[in-house]
């Protein structure tokens, strides 16, 4: 069962990744990042998934995957609202603090769930206003924005996973096998988020190649 | 074993929730913006009307004061030329007939009356009910031939359609604007003004003289305020000109 989600999962963000790729060049800040991030979690899944199949202990590579997504998420939010820096910085260090308090909590070899669960309320909080404001603000109808498919992913991936994430060290403890099955709930999530990052691209794209002279 | 079981279908009860209420969310911001797009349209849409209304009401006012201005003349101006027309015709009649001076200022006044009835009635917005584009066109024509040393000839091609009066103001405005420019610009000996019905009806105005660069002079107020005031009444105004070619005006309903 862990191969096929893994085999899923990994279709699923190589559809994101070369969706992302085809955004014709110059792809502008944005676009440039989100290439780079998706890249950056096409190899950290990779990684994860053959050290998984190896038996060996992947933990350290999430927590600071984890990390490093917030960070750049962040980031590309910021490229669309210059005006929030202070507010996306303040969730960035409140978000990378309980990181590295998760880590020193549980350790190298645990997951940085105090860490994870905040990264996802923070992160459905800030995507959640970004679609209100683009709402508002938007002169086109928002389902013709490609930002707004891959803030629309991003929202329901991190509020998704919260519950789970809030369960899941006491659910680590208890029942092993059903945490895996509880899992496949972050991977149908993650799934429907690549998805929606590659519809994203997609349509930048064609809004792309519609206004090129 | 019960506990773990328990916390797990509670986390996919709240995960469940969690993606409904945020579809739902989804689909009400969809829907806000939707509303909120047509909203911004009908605001556009009213702030035109009100602008057209405004631009209306303008023209209307200037088409007033023209009418008045232009009665003013017929009437007072007018008439007191007249009363000095007869007064010098009658010093004319009683033994001044010999008098160069009288005759050439009886002469003159006969010019300055002439002069005033056409301002007047060219200023009579009401004069289009009577009189058509082609009408004023060739007056105007006739008109310029007659104080200037330029042949102005006039083609009519077709039999030209009836204009709004507006429209015919506007059209007849910008003529004249362009034949003064021809006059006093161009130095050019020949003008060809060509009224057309088919395909389309369209204005042609072509003078023969030096012409200009229309790079150099696209910014200026008086090409600019042709364009503006045929856009006006949704008629385009084409200039064909280069250095010694001449210049040819070409006036026709937008598309």
């Amino acid at each position: 069962m862990r191969t096929t989600e893994a085999v899923l999962l990994l279709s699923a963000l190589t559809l994101a990744l070369i969706c992302a790729w085809c955004v014709p060049r110059p792809r502008g800040a944005f676009y440039t990042r989100l290439l780079a991030l998706t890249a950056v979690e096409w190899a950290v899944e990779l990684t994860g998934a053959v050290t998984a199949h190896l038996g060996v202990r992947n933990v350290l590579l999430y927590d600071l995957y984890i990390a490093v997504e917030f960070t750049m998420l962040m980031g590309l939010v910021r490229l669309l609202r210059p005006g929030w820096t202070v507010v996306l910085r303040i969730a960035l260090a409140i978000g990378l603090l309980t990181v590295a308090y998760g880590t020193w909590q549980n350790g190298w070899s645990g997951f940085a769930w105090e860490g994870i669960f905040t990264i996802g309320v923070l992160c459905s909080a800030v995507f959640l206003w970004l679609l209100v404001d683009l709402a508002r603000t938007s002169t086109e109808p928002l389902w013709r924005l490609p930002v707004f498919w891959l803030f629309t992913g991003l929202l329901l991936y991190f509020s998704g996973i919260v519950p789970f994430i809030g369960a899941a060290k006491i659910l680590h403890t208890l029942d092993r096998q059903q945490y895996r099955t509880m899992h496949l709930i972050v991977t149908a999530l993650a799934m429907v988020r690549f998805v929606c990052t590659a519809l994203s691209c997609h349509m930048e794209r064609q809004r792309v190649l519609r206004t090129s002279p | 074993m019960m506990d773990a079981e328990r916390i797990s279908l509670t986390v996919a009860a709240s995960t469940l929730l969690i993606v409904l209420i945020l579809g739902v969310v989804v689909a009400l911001l969809i829907m806000n913006n939707t509303r909120l797009i047509r909203h911004r349209a009908e605001l556009a849409e009213l702030k035109q009307q009100h602008d057209r209304a405004v631009m209306e009401a303008e023209r209307e006012a200037v088409r007033h004061t023209l009418r008045e201005i232009g009665r003013e003349l017929h009437d007072n101006a007018g008439q007191l030329l007249a009363v000095a027309q007869l007064g010098i015709n009658t010093a004319i009649g009683d033994g001044g007939a010999g008098n160069t001076t009288l005759t050439a200022a009886r002469d003159a006044l006969e010019e300055g009356v002439e002069e005033v009835r056409r301002l007047g009635h060219d200023l009579n917005t009401d004069m289009w009910q009577q009189r058509s584009l082609a009408d004023a066109i060739s007056a105007e024509a006739e008109r310029v031939e007659r104080v200037s040393r330029v042949r102005v000839h006039l083609h009519v091609v077709g039999t030209p359609p009836a204009l709004e009066p507006d429209t015919s103001t506007v059209l007849f405005r910008v003529f004249q604007v362009i034949l003064a420019n021809a006059l006093k610009h161009s130095g050019a000996d020949r003008i060809d003004i060509t009224l057309e019905s088919e395909p389309r009806f369209s204005l042609t105005i072509a003078d023969n003289g030096r012409g200009f660069d229309p790079a150099t002079v696209t910014a200026h107020a008086g090409l600019l305020n042709i364009h503006k005031r045929c856009a006006l009444i949704g008629w385009a105004a084409h200039c064909s000109t280069a250095q010694g070619n001449g210049c040819a005006w070409h006036l026709q309903p937008a598309d």
